[in-house]
Protein backbone atom coordinates (compact mmCIF):
# COMPACT_ATOMS: atom_id res chain seq x y z
CA UNK A 1 0.00 0.00 0.00
CA UNK A 2 1.13 3.48 -1.29
CA UNK A 3 0.55 6.71 -2.59
CA UNK A 4 0.08 4.80 -5.87
CA UNK A 5 -2.63 3.53 -4.72
CA UNK A 6 -4.73 6.93 -4.38
CA UNK A 7 -7.59 7.64 -6.87
CA UNK A 8 -6.36 10.87 -8.61
CA UNK A 9 -9.33 12.27 -6.90
CA UNK A 10 -8.22 11.76 -3.39
CA UNK A 11 -4.49 12.94 -4.70
CA UNK A 12 -6.21 16.12 -6.10
CA UNK A 13 -7.72 16.77 -2.85
CA UNK A 14 -4.89 16.63 -1.18
CA UNK A 15 -2.50 18.44 -3.43
CA UNK A 16 -5.27 21.28 -2.93
CA UNK A 17 -5.03 20.79 0.83
CA UNK A 18 -1.34 21.25 1.10
CA UNK A 19 -1.58 24.30 -0.94
CA UNK A 20 -3.91 25.97 1.07
CA UNK A 21 -1.95 25.29 4.21
CA UNK A 22 1.14 26.73 2.33
CA UNK A 23 -1.25 29.68 1.46
CA UNK A 24 -1.99 30.22 5.50
CA UNK A 25 1.29 29.55 6.53
CA UNK A 26 2.63 32.67 4.50
CA UNK A 27 -0.91 34.54 5.01
CA UNK A 28 0.03 34.37 8.48
CA UNK A 29 3.74 35.34 8.21
CA UNK A 30 3.48 38.39 6.21
CA UNK A 31 0.46 40.40 6.18
CA UNK A 32 -0.04 42.13 9.53
CA UNK A 33 -3.92 41.34 10.88
CA UNK A 34 -4.90 44.68 10.58
CA UNK A 35 -3.35 45.98 7.30
CA UNK A 36 -6.84 47.39 5.87
CA UNK A 37 -8.41 45.07 3.01
CA UNK A 38 -11.37 45.11 1.64
CA UNK A 39 -13.86 42.43 0.13
CA UNK A 40 -14.49 43.63 -3.70
CA UNK A 41 -17.73 42.74 -4.40
CA UNK A 42 -17.92 44.64 -7.77
CA UNK A 43 -16.17 42.53 -10.33
CA UNK A 44 -15.77 38.49 -10.62
CA UNK A 45 -12.42 39.03 -8.56
CA UNK A 46 -12.34 37.17 -5.29
CA UNK A 47 -10.78 37.91 -2.11
CA UNK A 48 -9.58 40.85 -0.05
CA UNK A 49 -8.09 43.90 -2.11
CA UNK A 50 -4.85 45.36 -1.01
CA UNK A 51 -3.89 49.32 -1.54
CA UNK A 52 -0.31 48.74 -1.62
CA UNK A 53 0.65 45.93 -3.85
CA UNK A 54 3.97 45.24 -1.56
CA UNK A 55 0.86 44.28 0.52
CA UNK A 56 -0.30 41.57 -1.27
CA UNK A 57 -0.66 38.54 0.26
CA UNK A 58 2.69 36.77 -0.32
CA UNK A 59 2.36 33.78 -2.99
CA UNK A 60 6.09 33.04 -3.82
CA UNK A 61 5.94 29.88 -1.57
CA UNK A 62 2.57 29.28 -2.46
CA UNK A 63 3.44 29.11 -6.32
CA UNK A 64 6.52 27.47 -5.53
CA UNK A 65 4.61 24.45 -3.95
CA UNK A 66 2.23 24.03 -7.02
CA UNK A 67 4.78 24.16 -9.26
CA UNK A 68 6.90 21.66 -6.93
CA UNK A 69 3.77 19.17 -6.94
CA UNK A 70 4.00 19.13 -10.90
CA UNK A 71 7.47 17.92 -10.61
CA UNK A 72 7.13 14.54 -8.61
CA UNK A 73 6.10 12.40 -11.62
CA UNK A 74 4.44 12.24 -14.82
CA UNK A 75 0.83 10.95 -12.57
CA UNK A 76 1.11 14.12 -10.18
CA UNK A 77 2.00 16.20 -12.53
CA UNK A 78 -1.23 15.55 -14.78
CA UNK A 79 -2.89 15.51 -11.55
CA UNK A 80 -1.58 19.13 -10.56
CA UNK A 81 -1.96 20.71 -13.81
CA UNK A 82 -5.34 19.97 -14.13
CA UNK A 83 -6.29 21.70 -10.60
CA UNK A 84 -6.77 25.08 -11.86
CA UNK A 85 -7.19 26.42 -8.10
CA UNK A 86 -3.29 25.97 -8.42
CA UNK A 87 -2.67 27.99 -10.82
CA UNK A 88 -5.53 30.83 -10.38
CA UNK A 89 -3.21 33.17 -8.24
CA UNK A 90 0.79 32.92 -9.13
CA UNK A 91 3.34 34.87 -8.45
CA UNK A 92 4.81 36.29 -11.25
CA UNK A 93 8.42 38.83 -10.29
CA UNK A 94 10.82 39.30 -12.63
CA UNK A 95 10.20 35.73 -14.37
CA UNK A 96 7.35 36.92 -16.55
CA UNK A 97 10.11 39.32 -18.24
CA UNK A 98 12.48 36.20 -18.75
CA UNK A 99 10.97 33.36 -19.18
CA UNK A 100 7.86 34.95 -21.29
CA UNK A 101 6.62 31.59 -22.49
CA UNK A 102 6.96 29.13 -19.47
CA UNK A 103 5.19 32.46 -17.77
CA UNK A 104 2.28 31.99 -20.16
CA UNK A 105 2.32 27.81 -19.87
CA UNK A 106 1.74 28.40 -16.08
CA UNK A 107 -0.53 30.76 -16.73
CA UNK A 108 -2.75 29.15 -18.87
CA UNK A 109 -3.56 25.71 -16.49
CA UNK A 110 -6.01 28.50 -14.60
CA UNK A 111 -8.03 28.24 -17.46
CA UNK A 112 -9.83 31.38 -17.16
CA UNK A 113 -10.00 32.00 -13.80
CA UNK A 114 -6.75 33.73 -13.29
CA UNK A 115 -7.46 36.51 -10.36
CA UNK A 116 -6.22 39.75 -11.70
CA UNK A 117 -5.39 41.02 -8.27
CA UNK A 118 -2.29 38.65 -7.99
CA UNK A 119 -1.00 39.23 -11.47
CA UNK A 120 0.08 42.50 -9.38
CA UNK A 121 3.37 41.05 -8.15
CA UNK A 122 4.49 41.70 -11.77
CA UNK A 123 7.73 43.97 -11.24
CA UNK A 124 9.13 44.91 -14.27
CA UNK B 1 -25.58 -3.79 17.17
CA UNK B 2 -24.34 -3.99 14.12
CA UNK B 3 -22.05 -6.97 12.72
CA UNK B 4 -19.66 -6.21 10.26
CA UNK B 5 -17.30 -8.99 8.63
CA UNK B 6 -13.80 -7.78 6.98
CA UNK B 7 -12.03 -9.16 3.99
CA UNK B 8 -9.77 -11.55 6.41
CA UNK B 9 -12.66 -12.83 7.54
CA UNK B 10 -13.25 -11.09 10.80
CA UNK B 11 -16.09 -9.93 12.49
CA UNK B 12 -16.63 -6.87 14.35
CA UNK B 13 -19.78 -6.02 16.93
CA UNK B 14 -20.67 -2.09 16.81
CA UNK B 15 -22.93 0.19 18.16
CA UNK B 16 -25.41 1.17 15.32
CA UNK B 17 -24.95 4.76 16.26
CA UNK B 18 -21.30 4.33 16.13
CA UNK B 19 -20.92 2.04 12.50
CA UNK B 20 -23.65 5.12 10.68
CA UNK B 21 -20.83 6.83 10.89
CA UNK B 22 -20.07 5.67 7.46
CA UNK B 23 -22.81 6.69 4.65
CA UNK B 24 -21.71 3.26 3.28
CA UNK B 25 -22.91 1.55 5.58
CA UNK B 26 -25.81 3.34 7.11
CA UNK B 27 -27.73 3.44 3.32
CA UNK B 28 -26.80 -0.97 3.39
CA UNK B 29 -29.17 -0.96 7.17
CA UNK B 30 -31.73 1.57 5.57
CA UNK B 31 -31.83 -0.95 2.43
CA UNK B 32 -31.94 -4.77 4.97
CA UNK B 33 -34.06 -2.81 7.07
CA UNK B 34 -34.21 -4.99 11.00
CA UNK B 35 -31.73 -7.85 9.98
CA UNK B 36 -29.27 -9.71 11.90
CA UNK B 37 -27.51 -10.44 8.86
CA UNK B 38 -23.58 -9.46 8.44
CA UNK B 39 -22.11 -6.48 6.67
CA UNK B 40 -19.45 -7.78 4.58
CA UNK B 41 -16.69 -5.45 4.11
CA UNK B 42 -15.00 -6.96 1.14
CA UNK B 43 -12.84 -3.73 0.91
CA UNK B 44 -11.57 -3.81 4.29
CA UNK B 45 -8.83 -5.75 6.36
CA UNK B 46 -9.43 -6.44 9.99
CA UNK B 47 -6.50 -4.10 11.12
CA UNK B 48 -7.97 -1.36 9.56
CA UNK B 49 -11.37 -1.50 10.57
CA UNK B 50 -10.43 -1.89 14.15
CA UNK B 51 -9.09 1.83 13.83
CA UNK B 52 -11.72 2.93 11.39
CA UNK B 53 -13.99 2.18 14.59
CA UNK B 54 -12.10 3.76 16.88
CA UNK B 55 -12.31 6.69 15.16
CA UNK B 56 -16.18 6.66 15.03
CA UNK B 57 -16.67 5.78 18.30
CA UNK B 58 -14.48 9.01 19.25
CA UNK B 59 -17.00 11.20 16.92
CA UNK B 60 -20.15 9.42 17.97
CA UNK B 61 -22.98 11.48 18.50
CA UNK B 62 -21.23 14.52 16.21
CA UNK B 63 -23.45 15.99 13.20
CA UNK B 64 -23.00 14.35 10.19
CA UNK B 65 -23.04 15.97 6.87
CA UNK B 66 -25.82 16.14 5.41
CA UNK B 67 -27.32 13.18 2.60
CA UNK B 68 -27.86 16.27 -0.20
CA UNK B 69 -24.07 17.88 0.93
CA UNK B 70 -23.76 20.79 -2.17
CA UNK B 71 -20.24 21.73 -3.76
CA UNK B 72 -20.46 24.50 -1.43
CA UNK B 73 -19.91 22.34 1.73
CA UNK B 74 -17.48 20.20 0.56
CA UNK B 75 -15.44 23.44 -0.37
CA UNK B 76 -15.95 24.80 3.10
CA UNK B 77 -14.11 21.39 4.12
CA UNK B 78 -11.05 21.77 1.99
CA UNK B 79 -10.62 25.03 3.29
CA UNK B 80 -10.31 24.23 6.99
CA UNK B 81 -6.96 22.43 6.81
CA UNK B 82 -6.48 22.03 10.92
CA UNK B 83 -6.72 18.71 12.48
CA UNK B 84 -8.02 18.23 16.13
CA UNK B 85 -5.46 17.31 19.04
CA UNK B 86 -6.98 13.46 18.96
CA UNK B 87 -6.97 13.26 15.61
CA UNK B 88 -3.67 13.65 15.11
CA UNK B 89 -2.77 11.27 17.43
CA UNK B 90 -5.16 8.70 16.16
CA UNK B 91 -3.81 9.32 12.96
CA UNK B 92 0.02 8.73 13.66
CA UNK B 93 0.37 5.85 11.98
CA UNK B 94 3.03 4.35 9.74
CA UNK B 95 2.56 4.95 6.22
CA UNK B 96 0.85 1.93 4.69
CA UNK B 97 -1.68 1.91 7.59
CA UNK B 98 -2.27 5.88 6.97
CA UNK B 99 -3.10 5.09 2.97
CA UNK B 100 -4.94 2.13 3.74
CA UNK B 101 -7.58 4.48 6.60
CA UNK B 102 -7.62 6.82 3.93
CA UNK B 103 -9.32 4.34 1.31
CA UNK B 104 -11.35 2.52 3.68
CA UNK B 105 -12.56 6.39 4.34
CA UNK B 106 -13.42 6.93 0.89
CA UNK B 107 -14.60 3.50 0.31
CA UNK B 108 -17.64 3.72 3.80
CA UNK B 109 -17.67 7.26 3.01
CA UNK B 110 -17.02 8.95 6.17
CA UNK B 111 -15.97 12.42 4.67
CA UNK B 112 -14.31 13.50 8.23
CA UNK B 113 -11.97 10.57 8.51
CA UNK B 114 -10.75 11.33 4.80
CA UNK B 115 -10.41 14.66 5.33
CA UNK B 116 -8.22 13.68 8.65
CA UNK B 117 -6.30 11.16 6.06
CA UNK B 118 -5.57 13.55 3.53
CA UNK B 119 -4.59 16.66 5.90
CA UNK B 120 -2.18 14.70 7.33
CA UNK B 121 -0.87 13.88 3.90
CA UNK B 122 -0.64 17.12 2.79
CA UNK B 123 1.08 18.43 5.62
CA UNK B 124 4.13 15.80 5.23
CA UNK B 125 4.10 17.21 1.30
CA UNK B 126 4.22 21.06 1.66
CA UNK B 127 7.85 22.52 2.42
CA UNK B 128 9.44 19.98 0.57
CA UNK B 129 11.14 19.32 -2.87
CA UNK B 130 9.83 16.91 -5.28
CA UNK B 131 12.93 14.76 -4.77
CA UNK B 132 12.35 14.81 -1.03
CA UNK B 133 9.20 14.06 -1.40
CA UNK B 134 9.70 10.80 -3.74
CA UNK B 135 11.96 9.39 -1.10
CA UNK B 136 9.43 10.13 1.13
CA UNK B 137 6.21 7.85 -0.48
CA UNK B 138 9.38 5.86 -2.34
CA UNK B 139 7.55 7.76 -5.78
CA UNK B 140 9.77 6.70 -9.10
CA UNK B 141 11.09 9.74 -11.36
CA UNK B 142 9.26 8.91 -14.49
CA UNK B 143 9.52 11.94 -16.96
CA UNK B 144 10.39 11.79 -20.22
CA UNK B 145 13.66 13.87 -21.97
CA UNK B 146 10.79 15.77 -23.10
CA UNK B 147 9.33 16.46 -19.72
CA UNK B 148 12.20 16.98 -17.91
CA UNK B 149 13.67 19.53 -20.28
CA UNK B 150 9.96 21.57 -19.51
CA UNK B 151 10.69 20.90 -16.12
CA UNK B 152 14.21 22.30 -15.89
CA UNK B 153 12.55 25.31 -17.95
CA UNK B 154 9.74 25.94 -14.88
CA UNK B 155 12.50 25.28 -12.34
CA UNK B 156 14.45 28.55 -13.94
CA UNK B 157 11.16 30.24 -13.90
CA UNK B 158 10.49 29.39 -10.15
CA UNK B 159 14.31 30.67 -9.09
CA UNK B 160 14.85 33.32 -11.38
CA UNK B 161 11.47 34.93 -9.30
Amino acid sequence: MSMDNLPTEILCTIFELSARMVEEADRLLMVPEDYPAVEDTTSRRRGPLYADPAMLPPLKNFTKHCVTLSHVCRRWRDAAIDIHFLWTKVYLGNASVCHGETTQDILRRSGANLSTSTVGYLNV
Amino acid sequence: MVLLVTSDNEQFNADKDVVERSVLIKNMLEDVGESDQPIPLPNVSSSVLKKVLEYCEHHRGEPLPSADADQSQDETRKRTTDISEWDQKFITVDQEMLFEIILAANYLDIKSLLDVGCKTVANMIKGKTPEEIRKLFNIVNDFTPEEEAQIKKENEWAEDR
